[in-house]
């Protein structure tokens, strides 16, 4: 296993007359070598403090983790020396440095010769795909897309057996983001080993091997993410594009009958149903009541994620 | 660790190339040079022109390096890369010294200027012992380097480093006997002296300047200081990373 952790534990003791916040709780998982796992979970659900566990910049309370082999406290160098760390948003680079220039400091930083270091960033700038224009322009100037993979390259620059990805693509545009995904593809099709923090579903959809969903410091769902979306039994979801606030008292009626999860999506009903059957008798009474217009699929992993979250977030 | 001392070197060299008025006080301590050169010109008291001359000189390697171990800290902590040199390879304390080393060496073109400025203003500053002088240079670097480093923790620990700046620059100007010999100062201000590795350097420069008092006594406590504030440093650096990793933040605030 590249990564590995097992019954990790972390509580921040905030202030004296303030109870402990208990960030993780018996957090066990298994990354296997070229594999990408994501990380999912709301604002505050512990993915970031993991991430940083795993990156030796914190200490659990309780439980170990090991990254390709090395345990991440009482081997911490050891575990430094294969990871490579991507931090979302704009920061984590020296703005008065050019792309090149900050690279080349991390792979020095990182113990590389000189040789070795302006070879290796070089190949790095290169896998990114950053404009050749652009590595000795200061980033200060750069776009956030641009910061990204400027910010990719400097944890390729060490050749890391483990990439941590904290959610890479917060703050990007549709069309950075998409780009920076293509390139995280690009890497998983070479067999790196990626963790992948994440709030965006599609994008742990499009990207992971696995998936776990964090809530609360807890696991509270683990598989691909065709096995989540199993997870929920046989729902089946019903869409009613046109129906309208005059549909709204009579749709309430049905999903309340047939203990359907009603959302709306501006016009857009959907009818979460428990199964087959009942979206059957769904499908007869939307029809009755006028919207003919319906469509029926599984759940999305969004929904599945949301499901999974719902009430008081336990799995269920 | 000897790639990431140059690297870390090269790094500050870069940044103080390209952010020119972080070297600030390079310029500024030369003007109050001028402006006691200029006292001295006027009152006829060239005897003490070699005081003037050491203690232009300490005041601009000292600010420096307050101002750049500060500025370091919120530089640093602006553009996110405090938690990454620690999720790195090399030591935060390998780090530091290397830029903070680069920083207290690049102060030396002070030496020059301040000796233009004593030759406009008709100070002849004598040379007594350029191995006393040489071998002062090299204590009082080494000196400013741990203690650069400690102070760097100490303000990594605060929510605005820059201040602390102030506070840690004339003050210590007067208690380390730069300004004014420790043994003019009230007796109980002087006893603080001889623990400021500044009042060593200036007794020690003067002493190879102008052939006058003990040269070995005070070289000798200024490198017995430096292997103090160095190893003040190591654990100062070690406390920070420490509480970095058990709280999640270096910060008290």
């Amino acid at each position: 296993m590249s990564v590995e952790t097992e019954g990790l534990g972390r509580i921040f003791r905030v202030a004296r007359d303030k109870p402990p916040v208990l960030a993780l709780q018996d957090v066990t998982l298994s990354i296997p070598a070229g594999s990408t796992h994501g990380l999912l979970g709301p604002n505050g659900a512990g993915k970031t403090t993991l991430t940083r566990i795993l990156a030796t910049l914190l200490v659990p309370t309780s439980g170990h983790a090991r990254v390709d082999g090395a345990d991440v406290v009482s081997e911490a160098e050891r575990a430094k020396a294969r990871l490579g760390l991507v931090l979302g948003g704009e920061r984590g680079l020296y703005s008065r440095l050019t792309a090149r220039e900050n690279v080349r400091l991390w792979a020095s930083l990182n113990g590389l010769s000189r040789a070795a270091a302006r070879r290796r960033t070089d190949e790095s700038l290169d896998r990114v795909h950053l404009d050749p224009t652009s590595w000795d322009r200061r980033t200060e100037g750069f776009s956030r897309g641009m910061l990204q993979r400027v910010h990719l390259a400097r944890a390729l620059v060490t050749a890391p057996a483990v990439l941590l990805l904290d959610e890479p693509t917060s703050g990007l545009d549709p069309i950075a983001a998409y780009e920076f995904r293509a390139l995280v593809r690009e890497l998983r099709e070479r067999g790196t080993t990626m963790l992948l923090t994440t709030h965006d579903l599609a994008e742990a959809e499009a990207l992971c091997d696995e998936v776990s969903v964090l809530h609360r410091g807890v696991i509270v769902a683990h598989g691909t993410p065709a096995q989540l979306r199993r997870a929920l039994g046989d729902q089946l979801v019903v869409e009613a594009p046109s129906a309208g606030p005059a549909h709204a008292d009579r749709l309430a009626g049905i999903a309340a009958r047939h203990d359907a999860v009603l959302e709306w999506d501006n016009t857009t009903a959907r009818l979460t149903c428990a199964d087959e059957r009942v979206a059957g008798q769904v499908v007869t009474e939307l029809v009755a009541a006028g919207l003919v217009q319906l469509t029926s699929r599984t759940p999305s992993l969004e929904e599945t994620y949301r499901s999974l979250l719902s009430g008081d977030g336990a799995y269920r | 660790m000897r790639q990431s001392f140059w690297a870390s070197a090269a790094l500050q060299v870069r940044l103080l190339t390209r952010q020119p008025d972080s070297v600030a006080p390079l310029l500024v301590t030369p003007l109050y040079a001028i402006a006691l050169f200029g006292f001295l010109h006027h009152s006829g008291k060239s005897s003490v022109g070699s005081s003037v001359f050491v203690a232009s000189i300490l005041m601009t390697l000292w600010s420096t390096v307050v101002f750049v171990g500060a500025d370091m800290v919120d530089d640093d902590r602006h553009e996110g890369v405090l938690e990454l040199v620690e999720a790195s390879g090399t030591g935060y304390l390998t780090f530091l010294a290397g830029r903070i080393a680069t920083a207290a060496a690049l102060t030396s073109p002070a030496i020059v200027f301040v000796s233009l400025l004593a030759w406009l203003f008709g100070v002849r500053v004598p040379v007594h012992s350029p191995a006393v002088l040489v071998l002062d240079v090299l204590g009082s670097w080494a000196c400013c380097v741990g203690v650069g480093i400690a102070l760097a923790c100490l303000l990594a620990m605060s929510r605005s480093a820059r201040n602390y700046q102030n506070v840690l620059t004339y003050p210590f100007y007067v208690l380390g006997g730069i300004l004014v010999a420790p043994s003019a100062l009230p007796a109980h201000l002087g006893a603080v002296a001889p623990v400021v590795f500044l009042s060593h350097s200036a007794a020690a420069a003067r002493a190879g300047l102008t052939g006058t008092g003990p040269q070995w006594a005070p070289l000798g406590w200024l490198y017995l200081l430096a292997v103090l504030h160095f190893g003040i440093a190591v654990l100062a650096v070690r406390y920070v990373r420490r509480r970095l990793k058990v709280l999640g933040t270096a910060s008290y605030a």
